[in-house]
């Protein structure tokens, strides 16, 4: 091998290296500027004070001037923009989070911002989300710490800037938010306030993604085409909704709920219990419910990471295919079939998500072995559904001897994209 | 802007992407390219081919790690532009990078599979993760970012002898964990 090569290998290395080597860089150069910064303020001040000292002593300098212009260096203070009850989210597919009868007050004290929730969302609690925009977001947000009644949150870094965000309990009211960077540019920090896990799918839409929102620990996740609300029969007082079978990829244990939401903000809430494969249906008796409602799901599935999105996934080679390899590929997947006279072998490999290949497919593999997932139809009427234990380092391979002639592969694969 | 708005705007094919991607990421970008080409000029050519490459890329990709995802575009895209750039012009720290990884390699071509490759990214990553936290960014730092000793040491604070001898020793442990794992080197 040489070098050169090896220094390919090393840039596909983990994602999470390079994140901590940039995150400890982060760190490392915000410390040696601080360092210089303090230096040459010291120094800066000793020269002030022995100038300043003589000046006055002379009766030439206004000290009062000085110190004006010093703590009102505009450059030193964030503009903060807030969106009191604002709370649209940009998720993905069509979500729409509705105004929500909540304020929010943020007051900029000296290096600290005081965020003051003051009336929530019912019963939810809220995610103050921040978003960072501007030259600094990157370097930013990780000098981000919320301090919640002297008790610390959490120390927050995100590498090229982003979105935090951070629940706060329904009893918690007043987050204090500490900026510990020296800020060399104006930037700019919007709040939104998110109801806790609220999904909300727009009524009467047939495709009705249900939006993504980052959520914490036990937050609600049900995202993109995993609650896929097929049939929206508002007929008279009666939501019937029906899900399709990819809410087998809703894993947890934990409350699931759907309500609706009139445009006055009254809710209705439906018990549909815990998640499990059998809940394909559900009704909600919504009343008077106004037609221009809002359908939102709520649940308190305790997922690990987000669970979105889901695929189906053919490749089909009729009759007995000939010797050769056949890639398939859909939304970043990449399915090989290998075929040799009397062997078919298939690799699912690279799927979706760059970089994150281990991580997703430790995580879904229960999700694929509750689905069966991977199915091979035979021209004699076999169905293999081959059971996808671990993987070899982000590599299933499975193997299939050809028992006919006019054997036809047809790989059906369905799985859940796990992102974040 | 958050960078699931930013893949949301790739997947929606608006060139918006381009500049919300440019506001956020071109910084890194830059530098990670500059590292390695030490030219203003190619670098500014690396960083407009990376995004090119990532509109391409998504869809149909979903980087979950978009600042890894475009951040290993780009240092893509700045090594193989290297490649045609002149000796004369190369940057001395990437190139004495690449000559400090030949301890853990025979130098031989060699043809690896697909397969292959993915095994030997495998190792390397396991490699790493079971090294001390600072050998293990400092290795980063040096061969993934093409950082020189004198950036890194300043950045730990570390004399650039220890630096280089950390250096040294994770490369001599690459090398026998790579053997060791079968995998030609």
């Amino acid at each position: 091998m040489k070098s050169t090569v090896l220094s390919q290998h090393i840039g596909n290395i983990d994602d999470r290296l390079i994140q901590e080597a940039d995150v400890f860089a982060n760190k490392s150069r915000k410390t040696q500027f601080t360092k210089k910064f303090v230096t040459a303020l010291v120094a800066a001040a000793l020269v002030l004070s022995l100038t300043t000292a003589a000046m006055a002593a002379a009766g030439v300098i206004d000290f009062n001037s000085i110190f004006q212009s010093i703590f009102n260096n505009e450059r030193a203070i964030p503009y903060i923009q807030t969106d009191d009850d604002i709370t649209e989210h940009a998720g993905e597919g069509d979500a729409i989070v509705q105004d929500v009868d909540g304020e929010i007050a943020v007051q900029y004290l000296d290096n600290e911002l005081e965020v003051e929730i003051v009336s929530a969302f019912a019963d939810h609690g809220i995610y103050l989300e921040m978003q960072f925009t501007g030259a600094l977001a990157g370097s930013l947000s990780d000098n981000i710490t919320l301090i919640n009644r002297n008790e610390e949150w959490g120390f927050y870094e995100a590498i090229g800037g982003g979105t935090v965000a951070q629940r706060i309990d329904v009893n918690t009211t007043v987050a204090n938010i500490l900026l510990h960077s020296w800020v060399e540019e104006m930037y700019r920090i919007r709040f939104n306030m998110i109801a806790s896990g609220v999904q909300f799918v727009e009524m009467g839409s047939t495709d009705m993604n249900v939006g993504e929102h980052i959520g914490m620990e036990n937050s609600i996740v049900l995202p993109g085409r995993v609650v896929e609300v097929t049939e929206l029969d508002l007929n008279g007082s009666v939501l019937n909704i029906t899900y399709q079978e990819s809410d087998l990829a809703i894993r947890g244990t934990g409350e699931f709920r759907v309500g609706v939401m009139t445009p006055s903000g009254e809710v209705f809430w439906a018990e549909l219990g815990e998640v499990t494969p059998e809940i394909r249906n559900g009704t909600i008796n919504i009343g008077d419910a106004d037609p221009n409602s809002l359908v939102f799901v709520w649940g308190g599935l305790q997922a690990e990471r987000i669970i979105r999105g889901n695929w189906d996934f053919t490749v089909t080679i009729d009759a007995r295919p000939e010797p050769g390899r056949f890639i398939g590929e859909y939304a970043g997947m990449r399915t090989e079939v290998a075929i040799t006279a009397t062997t078919v072998r298939v690799y699912l490999r690279d799927l979706m998500n760059y970089g994150t290949l281990d991580e997703m497919l430790e995580f879904s593999n229960e999700v694929w072995e509750m689905d069966n997932s991977l199915v091979l139809y035979l021209a004699d009427g076999t169905i293999v559904m081959p059971r996808l234990g671990a993987s070899e380092g982000g590599l299933f391979a499975y193997d299939m001897e050809f028992t006919h002639p006019e054997d036809v592969v047809r790989l059906t694969f369905r799985g859940v994209q796990i992102g974040g | 802007m958050d960078d699931s708005g930013i893949i949301k705007l790739y997947w929606e094919r608006s060139e918006d992407a381009i500049q919300a991607t440019d506001a956020k990421y071109g910084k890194l970008c830059r530098y990670i390219a500059g590292n390695i080409l030490n030219n203003s000029q190619d670098t500014e050519e690396c960083v407009n081919d990376t995004y090119h490459a990532v509109w391409n890329a998504i869809p149909s990709k979903r980087p979950s790690v978009f600042s890894a995802f475009i951040g290993k575009i780009a240092r893509n895209h700045a090594l193989k532009k290297l490649e045609y750039i002149s000796a004369a012009k190369r940057n001395p720290d990437a190139v004495t990078s690449l000559s400090e990884l030949e301890e853990c390699v025979s130098g031989r071509d060699s043809v690896e599979s697909e397969l292959e490759t993915k095994r030997i990214e495998r190792a390397l990553t396991e490699f790493l993760w079971n090294q001390d936290r600072d050998k293990r960014i400092i290795f980063v730092r040096r061969y993934w970012h093409f950082e020189s000793i004198t950036t890194i040491s300043k950045m730990f604070g570390y004399s650039e002898s220890k630096v280089t001898s950390m250096l040294h020793q994770t490369r001599q442990k690459l090398r026998t964990y790579l053997e060791s794992e079968g995998i030609e080197i």
